[in-house]
């Protein structure tokens, strides 16, 4: 990657202030209202560092949780919830009979790792579910609950298809990723993506990370890595709710990583339930209003 | 680009951690969905004898009483007990979101509590409101669990819906008969066959909706463990029990069983609820219903 103009601005060791637009030098790309903007987490990068969690719980202020160990590999942190917004999962393999397979495909071979995050959807089933218009779409295009709306009425932790939303027992408001709406709004690169020491984790325009993304994929099926393709992406494998922002490069089926292979949204269903119902009352008020015509002519 | 063809068939999700989250509600949300219903249902059955009868009946003043004590009392109580920052539950009124049934339900409910008050204060003009938004209160919770990600919940919206609403019926006639016997009223009869046919229609709806979620592998929570057992006790007290009572009621009537089968329905309809709640969290925290219902593959 070649050095940005600008950051030859920069030669002092300390500087006084925040860097105006840093996020053209840490992620080459100039953040501006009414753009679409989103996260590519290529998980043939990822080495499990776990960076992206703890500058994702630094700089958003979260606090921590039980520290104890899962039996998951490495993977202590289990889950996405209120107060764990980055989450890297560990996948180890074995063969059929138990034992660790002796040949292994290049990149990440039989130990998948995979930065899990928010998938800021196109369709969000959390926000159309939202009654009180907590859940936002910002003018980055990315999907945000307004702490200060919130009333916890916990309908959205349900609706999400990846299982992300999550109450607080602290506050009892729906917490999860803003895809640093705040850094956005002042320049930065959101803090996973710039912590992310392989680049595993990649901020930037949705387009231009669709076609960096496209390419990556290519280029691995070059190496020889059939397997790898694109989820998330609108007409491919989890692109059901109108494309994800955040979206991801696996190398294996979508459920080895707890993705569903066609997620759902929960706005489609209101009209064939509500109908129903309606339906199914209509007919039992015309069976009460038989009853009723019958009790009249007996008297 | 497509994903690998392999599927959850061989148990491959990671480490059998949920997919999903689970809804935060229990059993005080069971409840408002069938005081809900019920009232709902009740206003709409009062409309019918009021409009129907055409003699002075206690069936709808007896309706506008349970439409305010549930639309204004017990019901928007529970609703905001059950939020975790119940001091902001005006924030609901903040927007209408027409894909939120939430939403849809926050204004159904208002104008439900807001034409009963009206109605039971001698207002004719709002019965016939009191009784439409009525039948919002019996149809709007099921698309509100139907819309989640809950695997026993979104199976099988349609039925789900059909099996809230005729549940809704049920109570909303066996209340009324109920009160129709305490305060004295005259018309059980009429209500009572309301009931029965409600019932049966619930049973039927029950039915298929079993064998839908069967189809879909998300029938586990409510085949096997406590929520299956507190299932079949409500269908053995909102189905079994008030069909054999109202079937001696037609060979010899009487009140004291028409009574018990009222309460039956009640009872056992949020018995059935409740399990079906808890059923529905259970089946959210199985990664392997969920990612096989959105498999995808054919």
């Amino acid at each position: 990657m070649s050095l940005p103009a600008r950051a030859t601005e920069y030669p002092q060791a300390e500087l006084g202030r925040p860097i105006r637009d840093e996020s053209e030098l840490t992620a080459g790309v100039t953040i501006e209202p009414g753009r679409r903007y989103g996260f590519f987490t290529d998980t043939t990068l990822c080495i499990g560092c776990k960076a992206c969690e703890v500058a994702c719980k630094e700089w958003n202020a979260l606090p921590a949780e039980g520290l104890s160990l899962s039996g998951m590999s490495y993977d202590n942190t289990r889950e996405l919830s209120a107060n764990t917004w980055r989450h890297v999962k560990f996948v180890e393999k074995l063969s059929g009979d138990g034992a660790r397979p002796t040949s292994m495909p290049p990149y990440q071979s039989h130990w998948l790792m995979m930065s899990d995050v928010c998938k800021h959807c196109a369709h969000a089933p959390c926000l159309e579910c939202c009654p009180t218009g907590a859940l936002f779409r910002t003018e980055f295009d990315t999907v945000v609950v307004q702490q200060d709306i919130c009333n916890g009425c916990g309908y959205c932790v349900p609706a999400c298809p990846f299982g992300v939303v999550d109450l607080s027992s602290i506050d009892g408001k729906a917490h999860k990723c803003t895809l640093c709406y705040d850094r956005l709004k002042g320049g930065f690169e959101p803090a996973c993506a710039k912590a992310c020491p392989t680049d595993s984790i990649q901020f930037g325009e949705l387009a231009d990370l669709h076609r960096r993304a496209g390419d990556r994929v290519e280029h691995l099926r070059e190496l020889g890595r059939d397997d790898a393709y694109l989820y998330g992406v609108p007409g491919g494998p989890g692109g059901e709710l109108g494309g994800l922002n955040a979206f991801f490069l696996l190398t294996d089926t979508p459920e080895t990583y707890n993705l569903p292979r066609s997620p759902a949204r929960g706005a489609d269903r209101v009209r064939p339930s509500l109908a129903s119902g309606l339906a199914s009352f209509a007919l039992l008020a015309l069976a009460a209003a038989g009853a009723f015509l019958a009790q009249r002519s007996e008297r | 680009m497509n994903a690998p063809e392999r599927v959850t068939a061989d148990g491959s999700t990671y480490y059998d951690r949920p997919a999903v989250k689970s809804s935060v509600w229990g059993a005080r949300v069971a409840l408002y969905t069938v005081l809900g219903g019920m009232a709902g249902a009740a206003q709409a059955i009062g409309a019918l004898a009021s409009a129907l009868l055409r003699r002075p009946t206690t069936i709808a003043r007896n309706a506008n009483r349970i439409g305010v004590a549930i639309g204004v009392g017990a019901g928007p109580a529970l609703l905001i007990a059950d939020l975790h920052t119940p001091n902001r539950w005006y924030n609901m009124l903040r927007i209408f979101r027409p894909t939120s049934p939430m939403s849809i339900g926050t204004y159904v409910l208002s104008t439900f509590a807001g034409s009963s008050l009206l109605a039971a204060a001698g207002v004719r003009s709002a019965q016939v409101p009191a009784a439409l938004a009525g039948v919002g209160m019996a149809t709007y919770t099921p698309a509100l669990l139907a819309a989640t990600a809950t695997p026993l919940w979104s199976s099988t919206p349609r039925l789900l819906a059909a099996e809230f609403a005729t549940s809704a019926f049920a109570t909303g006639a066996a209340v009324l008969s109920l009160a129709e016997h305490l305060g004295g009223g005259e018309d059980t009869e009429a209500l009572d066959r309301i009931a029965l046919v409600s019932v049966i229609a619930h049973a039927a709806a029950s039915i298929a909706a079993r064998r839908e979620h069967e189809r879909e592998g998300v029938e586990r929570p409510l085949s096997e463990g406590r929520w299956s057992t507190m299932h079949k006790a409500g269908i053995a007290l909102g189905i079994a029990l008030p069909v054999a009572c109202y079937a001696m009621n037609a060979a010899r009537p009487s009140a004291r069983r028409s009574m018990l089968a009222a309460i039956g329905i009640g009872v056992g309809g949020f018995l059935t609820r409740w399990a079906l709640i808890g059923a529905g969290n259970e089946s959210a925290r199985s990664a392997r219903e969920y990612l096989r219902l959105h498999g995808g593959t054919p």
